[in-house]
């Protein structure tokens, strides 16, 4: 093995040196370098042709180490020749990723892409629980739609019935602002004539919120009251004065029936 | 017989990585030193002097020293409601289609879907900011001259009109946000090496719109849609071609099954690119989880 790197390592030198010869001597001599070209193609073709012959799996790889020159870590180096790079760890997610990155060059088995059963009649169950049909929610839908349009149209005909009350309703209105018109225009002349009664009793052009007018309304109203309660008790009186002559009517003229 | 537990144990013992250079980490503290006890020579703590500041009495957010905050003055604008959860519909006029498709970025030969207008990346949809899909506007509409199998995610009368004019199809699809994101960069789906998912169904408030064949929807009734496509011809007035003898008909009738997402492929199957193949499942429970919706 050992000799077999030397041989292998000293034959890539030959190479190097050759090429290095070459170069120098094309840039040396210009023009007349295709005859150096020639001697150049010639010997490259004889040092493979030596070697590949006894070329084994093992030099190949020596071989491409030493041509590797790029300093990539070898994953990196992997990864960049579309191979599956060697992870140390690898739980179910990076395996997925490895198979779909690399596909069967990754090693994996491709049933891991799908969920496990367990998984998948869970799943289905889920779906079964929580879904409803098609059908159903298209139902519904019409459903809905029928509500919104009949509440619509019930919409519609109870507009339809106030129309048809509507001048009814506005001449009604109109009524009871005139009556209330009218209400607050005696109101107003009623106290118009009680200022101009306080006009005449104090002698000069009073306003309503004098206090002397107020004080004279105050006991003009205690004075009606006071009227009032006479007047009722007069009435009782009266009363209680007319049940008494028919009490006293009443057994004669049954005596005299 | 060892137990369960035991082998699991085993196998993960056997699966862990071997400790390694690559893989012991250093003690905690030995990278850098923890800093302690900063406040030791420090009577402030870097909040200043005195004031609202050193004392933690500074005003709350918003207010505005007495006065009415912007926050009480501003009329809240209730249009804008739930507008978090609403799903976004990103325009592209018909003008844009067209172009796109006089300047070859789409395949006129092939059915045009989200993926075909993804693929131009002129257009892109982002499903974190709850894009569902293409909303195809009405400029260009009389511009619009070309006999295309459309499949877009939102459409007016006149879109539908402008297209049916020309002799071309459109379908209105839903797509959830999972297929969404595979439709969109269907390579980096593919490289995730996940199964094709089915398609979910539309959610309540979308279904009326899906299922309307008034816009051509991928779930209405086939011969209700072709009703629609001779009232709507009615309306704008324009005769609509016979498609029984028309040599791109397989084109033009195109339609992708409510639970696939991609032409020619099922939910359930694999695309593998390293390997160029496409991997399919044969066991009965997983073909009828993928072909079945509940």
């Amino acid at each position: 093995m050992c000799d077999k790197m030397a041989t292998l390592a000293w034959n890539i030198r030959i190479l190097r040196t050759k090429r290095y010869l070459l170069v120098t001597e094309c840039i040396n001599v210009g023009a007349s370098s295709r005859n150096y070209l020639k001697s150049f193609t010639v010997s490259s073709r004889e040092i493979p042709e030596s070697n590949s012959s006894s070329l084994d799996a093992e030099e190949k790889s020596l071989i491409d180490s030493l041509r590797n020159v790029s300093r990539m870590s070898s994953n990196h180096l992997k990864q960049y020749h579309r191979q599956p790079p060697e992870l140390p760890y690898k739980d179910i997610i990076h395996r997925k990723k490895l198979y779909a990155l690399y596909g069967s060059a990754s090693g994996e088995d491709a049933r891991i892409l799908w969920p496990s059963r367990k998984q998948l009649i869970d799943k289905e169950l889920e779906e079964k629980e929580e879904g409803c049909s098609l059908f159903d929610r298209l139902a519904q839908i019409e459903v809905e739609k029928q509500e919104r349009e009949t509440a619509l149209k019930e919409r519609h005909k109870s507009v339809e019935k106030n129309m048809a009350q509507m001048s009814k309703w506005i001449e009604g209105y109109k009524k009871k602002q005139e009556v209330s018109a009218n209400e607050a225009k005696a109101r107003a002349a009623k106290k118009e004539a009680l200022l101009e009664e306080a006009r005449d009793y104090f002698g000069y052009k009073i306003m309503a919120n004098d206090p002397k007018f107020e004080q004279m309304m105050l006991e003009k109203e205690e004075k009606e009251k006071k009227e009032a309660k006479k007047m009722r008790k007069e009435a009782k009186l009266k009363k209680q004065a007319d049940r008494l002559v028919d009490s006293k009517e009443k057994p004669v003229e049954s005596k005299n029936t | 017989m060892a137990s369960k537990v035991t082998e699991k144990a085993l196998n993960l013992i056997k699966s862990l990585p071997r400790v390694a250079i690559s893989n012991v980490k250093d003690l905690p503290g030995t990278l850098y030193k923890k800093k302690t006890n900063r406040s030791a020579g420090r009577k402030k703590k870097g909040r200043g002097d005195k004031g609202q500041g050193a004392r933690g009495t500074l005003d709350p957010l918003g207010y505005e020293g007495g006065q009415r905050p912007l926050i009480d003055a501003v009329p809240s604008e209730k249009y804008y409601g739930k507008y978090a959860i609403r799903r976004q519909y990103p325009p592209i006029s018909l003008l844009e289609i067209q172009r796109l498709i006089d300047l070859n970025r789409v395949d006129v030969t092939r059915p045009i879907d989200v993926s075909s207008i993804c693929n131009t990346r002129l257009y892109s949809l982002d499903v974190a900011k709850n894009h569902f899909g293409f909303n195809v506007t009405e400029e260009g509409c009389d511009l619009f001259a070309s006999k295309v199998n459309l499949e877009v995610q939102w459409v007016t009368e006149l879109v539908i009109a402008a297209i049916e004019k020309n002799g071309g199809t459109i379908t209105t699809r839903y797509y959830d946000p999972q297929c969404l994101a595979a439709l969109f960069d269907t390579q980096a789906f593919f490289e995730k090496g996940q199964p094709i998912p089915k398609c979910k169904l539309p959610p309540q408030d979308a279904l009326a719109y899906y299922s309307d064949p008034n816009f051509r929807g991928y779930l209405a009734d086939p011969e209700k849609i072709l009703m629609a496509r001779e009232k709507l011809a009615q309306k704008y007035g324009y005769k609509l071609p016979d498609l029984t003898d028309d040599p791109l008909k397989d084109l033009l009738l195109m339609r992708k099954d409510p639970l696939q997402i991609f032409y020619g492929l099922e939910p359930g199957w694999i695309v593998n690119l390293a390997d160029k193949c496409i991997l399919k499942p044969k066991d009965e429970d997983y073909l009828r989880y993928y072909s079945n919706v509940y």
